[in-house]
């Protein structure tokens, strides 16, 4: 029990189970297995995104074009797909391949000219999003192929396919950072980068592994993004890269780098995931929901902070 | 740490011989803005157009005059991303004032008193409840937009009182933009409590240690950043004779950019005002060069983001020279 409580998951955990209780008693039709697995359905793409962020954030960097790269993957997903007729799983691997790119062009310009992460992905945000608005002049691409839709739109049972798509990334996501050298690197990193790298870690191929990676999940969640709404369309994944840091931060990922896990963030993706649906099944506006999301982020930051303003003071007491 | 301990000193420096050196620091982005300004006078037959000059002196006066702030803000190692949402807000109260018949000074003192207000709550999530100030700001931004929607309930807000036009009209913005440029670059230079910004993002530590109030100082700047914000929206809802719930929505990523490609390093301690003036103007005449050239508006973004991008690495390699 003690060491649940330690957990720095604990806090995103309770908040999870209290947004829960309070939708399953208040939100009508909410605490039911269809709903329940749409939200999941509608969640995936960014839990997958998340995943990437984590990685990023824990390094101590931020990544802000996401929901730009997200856009482009969508969008260029249609143009090999439709305007250049290539088969739809090699237009996939293509689309994918975009996403990687821009992660690595991140990585690049963060590593190698040393612009500060913020800075570098503004600009990723800008002509990514730029790039899907000019290749369509701002028109969408529908007409995909049904063996393509369906597998953002079918379930197998009740289980949208998308849900273990996602559940697969995040699995990987938590062993990469857990059990293998690269992920104690990408914490190391974030705990004191000059200290990684006198100690012999490779810090520019982990960095780039972060970002690049990063984009590579952008792709996916591109690709899995055009399925489910059956288009691409170039404004796709706006606002998602302040859904993902949310998220990210929600789950006890500190944005100083070095702390954090996928865990918490996956947790921190089903908070956001089941307020909204939750809300919106109580007809609450949009804006009132995005008010709720503003002050859920402060006051979990702001309970991380009492937590560890305890836990020092224990230690000190000890 | 050294590296932004030395940018406090080469600020003083550049400070103690102000011409040359600060000439030198805001140099690449200077050269850029006088390439784009003699390629638009050359190729844009509109570009010296009253009519022109005057957008682009609005344009920029709405965002320069939030980047000032922002500068204020980056220097000392933070960022404010709600500054749109404030300008929403600001220029809401005054809004709805005036149509409500309330005198025109009073609406105007509202608006600012409010935009001060906001900022001042973020500061105070900043200092005292120590939450980082992406996340702070990150949380009103939303918060705030949201709360004008709902206020609002998406009603455009107007057409307000004929006599309030003159704040966005003709130069009346950019008369502004320099004033508020003036002061603050005074106030950066020449009073103590500015003096402090530079160094709280040189080495918030040490100047902590040294007996600075560190905390009081990111309180002021956070506010002034909300009533810049306001100012800002005052010059909108002029010029537009209107107020909407979604008005600037998206600008803090101009206003971001404007100080950055002014040379002002994102991780605080050094950077200038006069620079940031520089990066708005280059923010301006870009878009209205796109305009005028006559450029689809689906490439803008892609180009402002290469802009950006560009900007930052001949920043990187003056200052690696």
């Amino acid at each position: 029990m003690r060491s649940i409580l330690k957990a720095k998951e604990s806090v995103v955990f309770a908040l999870f189970l209290g947004v829960f209780a309070v939708l399953a008693v208040e939100a009508p039709n909410f605490a039911t297995p269809d709903n329940l697995f749409n939200v999941a359905r509608q969640y995936s793409e960014l839990a997958v995104v998340s995943v990437g962020l984590t990685m990023v954030i824990i390094t101590g960097g931020i990544d802000i074009s996401v929901g730009s790269v997200v856009g482009l993957t969508s969008v260029m997903m249609g143009i090999f797909a439709l305007r250049l007729g290539l088969n739809i799983w090699v237009s996939c691997v293509l689309a994918i391949g975009i996403g990687l790119t821009c992660g690595l062009i991140n990585g690049l310009v963060i590593t190698k000219a040393r612009i500060q992460p913020i800075v570098a992905t503004l600009a990723m945000m800008s002509a990514a999003r730029g790039l899907a608005m000019a290749l369509t002049e701002g028109t969408s691409y529908s007409g995909f192929p049904d063996a393509f839709v369906g597998l953002g739109q079918t379930a197998v049972g009740p289980v949208p396919l998308m849900v273990p798509l996602a559940l697969a990334v995040v699995g990987i996501g938590i062993i990469v950072l857990r059990k293998t050298p690269i992920g104690r690197g990408i914490y190391a990193v974030g705990a004191s980068e000059e200290a990684a790298r006198l100690s012999g870690m490779n810090t520019f191929r982990l960095k780039m592994l972060a970002y690049g990676g990063t984009g590579l999940l952008c792709g996916v969640a591109g690709v899995m993004l055009t399925s489910r709404f059956a288009s691409a369309v170039p404004g796709a994944g706006t606002g998602l890269e302040f859904e993902a840091i949310t998220a990210v931060v929600l789950g006890g990922s500190s944005l100083k780098g070095g702390e954090g896990s996928i865990l918490g963030t996956i947790i921190g993706v089903a908070v956001m995931g089941v307020l909204r649906n939750g809300l919106n099944l109580m007809d609450v506006q949009d804006n009132f929901q995005v008010l709720f999301l503003g002050a859920a982020l402060i006051l979990a930051v702001l309970a991380d902070n009492i937590r560890l303003t305890v836990r020092s003071r224990r230690e000190a007491r000890a | 740490m050294a590296d932004s301990a030395a940018g406090v000193t080469a600020s003083r420096i550049s400070r103690s011989k102000a011409g040359s050196l600060l000439a030198i620091r805001e140099l690449p982005a200077l050269v850029f803005l006088a390439i784009l300004v003699s390629v638009l006078l050359a190729v844009a037959k509109n570009f010296g157009s009253s009519t022109n000059l005057f957008v682009i002196g609005q344009d920029m006066a709405i965002t320069g005059i939030m980047a000032v702030g922002m500068t204020m803000v980056i220097l000392t190692g933070g960022i404010d991303l709600s500054v749109a949402s404030i300008l929403a807000l600001s220029a809401t109260v005054t809004g709805m004032l005036m149509m409500a018949g309330t005198s025109i000074p009073i609406s105007i003192l509202a608006g600012l008193i409010s935009g001060s207000a906001c900022g001042f709550v973020n500061g105070a999530l900043v200092t005292w409840l120590r939450i980082p100030p992406i996340i702070t700001t990150l949380g009103t931004m939303g918060i705030l937009r949201a709360s004008v929607s709902l206020y609002t309930k998406g009603h455009y807000i107007g057409p307000l009182p004929i006599e309030f036009g003159f704040v966005g009209v003709k130069w009346t913005p950019v008369i502004l933009l320099a004033v508020v440029a003036a002061a603050f670059t005074m106030f950066l230079s020449r009073v103590r409590l500015g003096r402090h910004i530079l160094a709280v993002g040189g080495n918030e530590e040490a100047v902590r240690l040294s007996g600075i109030r560190v905390n009081r100082v990111k309180l002021v700047i956070y506010t002034l950043n909300g009533l810049l914000a306001a100012v800002s929206g005052m010059v909108i809802a002029s010029s537009m004779s209107s107020v909407q719930s979604n008005t600037a929505k998206g600008y803090e990523l101009g206003v971001i950019a404007a100080v950055v490609i002014g040379g002002t390093s994102i991780t605080g301690g050094t950077g200038s005002i006069p620079g940031t003036i520089i990066g708005a103007a280059i923010m301006s005449l870009l878009y209205n060069a796109l305009e005028l050239l006559g450029i689809s508006k689906f490439w803008h973004q892609l180009i402002i983001g290469v802009v950006i991008l560009a900007a930052v690495l001949m920043d990187r390699l003056r200052s690696e020279r």
